[in-house]
């Protein structure tokens, strides 16, 4: 009993993460910001959803679980947190077994430097470079 | 948590695309038992989208365009306790790229789900979790170490 205790008072730890929805941009604002870097911020746009659930579908097929926007800090990087976009897990004991990061890429098929920068900063917290996968935005 | 707030709970894994309710939210056997369940509002059953993984035989709740949430279980063994969570989607692109937020029933409840998930709890700055009583003094009796990956 105490056992399940225990688990019970940690489940809403971690992220309790909702996404922050996209912000509405008003003229103003959309004359001012020529160049918006993100604008969906972590959520990407429709071809990154597009491309996000298509790797879930990869790794669900392959018996792991999905976890989307999974948390890794980062005790000695610039940021103190960076968001893998998709993990696959061990359904039964929640061990994240492979990482998964949806970015554009360059012409010459390398992530752009923030994506470069993020996998760099989540290798170098975790041990393991996650597997990128690109997008073509319209 | 039932008692402050109305939920639905699911198993991840249904036979057919229909909703396969759990009658509890404990985990029956850590090392065997799926961790992650759905959590949605009892009367939104009906508008749960679901989506087939035919290779692992099972239909599960389309997180994304559904008005529901994961809820990732926490895994203990005596030893470790690694975190759990809660999340779930505001809302989604659909097919013509439009931006669809989701219900705000939906939000309103997923956000009451999280402060009652909270209270109690204390939050831990190092693991970026909210930490229970009986974790905690596990952690410091007994030395349990709690894994935030």
């Amino acid at each position: 009993m105490r056992l399940l205790a225990v688990g019970w008072l940690l489940w809403c730890s971690l992220s309790l993460a909702a996404p922050p929805a996209p912000k509405a941009t008003s003229d103003k604002a959309a004359v001012k910001s020529v160049t918006v870097p993100n604008p969906n911020g972590r959520k990407g746009g429709t071809e990154h959803q597009a491309k996000v659930k298509e790797v879930e579908a990869d790794i669900k097929a392959r018996g792991l679980n999905v976890r989307k926007e999974h948390m890794v800090p980062m005790p000695e990087g610039t940021k103190s947190k960076r968001f893998v976009d998709v993990v696959g897990v061990d359904p039964s004991t929640g061990d994240v077994k492979e990482m998964h990061q949806v970015g554009r890429q360059t012409k010459d098929a390398q992530p752009v430097a923030r994506e470069r920068k993020a996998l760099d900063d989540i290798q170098k917290a975790t041990g393991d470079r996650p597997e990128f996968h690109p997008y073509k935005p319209k | 948590m039932r008692e402050r707030c109305p939920v639905a709970a699911l198993d991840y894994r249904s036979e057919k695309p229909a909703p396969s309710l759990l009658s509890t939210l404990s985990v029956a056997e850590f090392g065997k038992t799926w961790l992650t369940i759905i959590l949605a509002p009892p009367d939104s059953l009906g508008s749960l989208a679901f989506e087939h993984v035919p290779r692992q035989g099972y239909w599960t709740v389309d997180l994304l365009r559904s008005p529901a949430m994961e809820l990732s279980r926490c895994f203990y063994d005596g030893k470790i306790l690694r975190v759990g969570r809660l999340f779930y989607d505001r809302g989604f692109y659909d097919e013509a790229g439009n931006w669809v937020e989701k219900p705000a029933s939906f939000q309103a409840w997923a956000k009451k789900v999280f402060s009652v998930a909270r209270k109690g709890l204390q939050r831990d700055a190092a693991l970026y979790s909210y930490v229970g009583e009986n974790a905690q003094a596990e952690r410091k009796q007994r030395g349990l170490t709690l894994v935030s990956l």
